[in-house]
């Protein structure tokens, strides 16, 4: 079993709290996180990162509303016990925000709906091949 | 005729003190000595010796500039006690307090090292790095001069500030963020679990010296100098000074021999570069 980290990359578009939201949620998924796993607190993981705490606690609070993780005084925040994975209606969200955010970012760098269509088709043709 | 000797005992003292630092300013930048490294053929090592490196590297601590400070301070204090009837107790409380504005400042630059961070995922937990009975004993040594108040109002006021100092750095140098560059993350981490628990012990063991350095001379000579009846209070002080001391250093010598475990290496596996 690895630990986990994350990483806040100032160059990337994505805000640094929807950084650390991605990446947590990939490390659950793959289960690289484990239900019931404690995480840092606050304080702890803004001070790493090198970015304000209030980055963090919107973090937190991102997941813990779609199910990802538990706040809980005592034992602070620690992986849900059971995670969203297979609630559709969710996964259905993180796709769409994920598609929306890529499309969003390669309509900002100049390139057209047709070829970012014409680009995932071929991309999806050749992983699907 | 003991009295003179107390005193130039002191004078060789601040010299001998003074000598030693500026020789070893090493210590105070390099971090190699504080952790336990395997054997050269085992495949992590150079993966341990790497981090090691990088590490000292980002803090970039001036072990030279710090040497020069509390060393100056102690040769100073010698050439002050040979000349000028500064009493030898006050010009050592000077030089602890030199040592802890010398700490301090070496503190305040690691909080602000590093460049691009990356952050483990595993809580950390002030009791693993340092247990609290450990810091309540030392914090109470650390005051333990206020009991020669009487004897020594401003050096033991003095002394009792500068190793109250030491130990809350020792305190806070567990909550220092960590210092991961993402290269090789699990053995840094490694590292900076390591450093954490180490730095912060032997802070505590250089917070209780001062205290029981300072008790020794003072008891000494308010016995053999003034021929002065000691209270109880001063032995016990001392005494529990002198406890502290022995337990901070063997606490210190425990978490410096320690050597990765079989869960660490374990975890440099699964994270390997």
């Amino acid at each position: 079993m690895s630990d986990g980290f994350v990483v806040v990359d100032p160059a990337l578009e994505a805000p640094p709290y929807q950084q650390i939201v991605d990446q947590l949620r990939a490390l659950i998924e793959r289960g690289q996180l484990l239900p019931e796993t404690v995480l840092p607190t606050v304080r702890q993981l803004a001070g790493d990162l090198g970015v304000a705490p209030n980055t963090v606690v919107r973090a937190y609070a991102e997941l813990q509303e779609d199910g990802w993780i538990v706040s809980d005084g005592r034992r602070g925040t620690h992986v849900a016990s059971r995670v969203p994975s297979a609630d559709k209606r969710v996964r259905g969200r993180a796709l769409r925000e994920a598609v929306a955010k890529l499309v969003t970012s390669l309509r900002h760098r100049g390139y057209s709906a047709h070829e970012i269509r014409d680009e995932l088709r071929r991309t999806l043709g050749t992983l699907t091949a | 005729m003991i009295a003179t000797w107390l005193h130039w005992y002191m004078v060789l003292f601040f010299v001998l003190f003074g000598v030693w630092i500026l020789k070893s300013r090493r210590c105070f930048s390099s971090i190699g000595p504080l952790i336990r490294k395997p054997s050269d053929d085992s495949p992590y090592a150079r993966r341990l010796r790497d981090a090691i490196t990088k590490r000292e590297d980002l803090e970039g601590l001036p072990g030279a500039g710090m040497a020069r400070w509390i060393g100056g301070a102690s040769l100073a204090a010698a050439l002050l006690a040979a000349l000028t009837p500064i009493p030898d107790t006050l010009l050592y409380a000077i030089v602890c307090v030199v040592l802890a504005g010398t700490l301090a400042a070496a503190y305040l630059r690691l909080r602000r090292a590093g460049g691009r961070r990356i952050a483990s995922l595993r809580a950390r937990t002030r009791q693993a790095a340092v247990p609290a009975w450990l810091s309540a004993l030392v914090a109470v040594a650390a005051v333990s001069p206020l009991a020669y108040i009487d004897l020594a109002p401003l050096a033991a006021s003095l002394v009792a500030a500068a190793g109250l100092l030491i130990a809350a750095l020792g305190d806070r140098v567990v909550h220092l963020p960590a210092l991961l560059t993402g290269e090789d993350p699990a053995v840094e981490e490694y590292v900076d679990d390591r450093l954490r628990a180490v730095r912060s012990v032997n802070l505590f063991a250089t917070a209780t010296a001062p205290p029981y350095v300072f008790e020794a001379i003072t008891f000494t000579i308010a016995v053999v100098e003034h021929q002065a009846r000691f209270a109880t209070i001063h032995l016990a002080a001392m005494l529990f000074a002198l406890v502290a001391l022995l337990v901070s250093c063997a606490w210190q010598l425990v978490q410096i021999r320690r050597a990765p475990g079989a869960s660490d290496v374990e975890r440099w596996a699964h994270n390997g570069v």
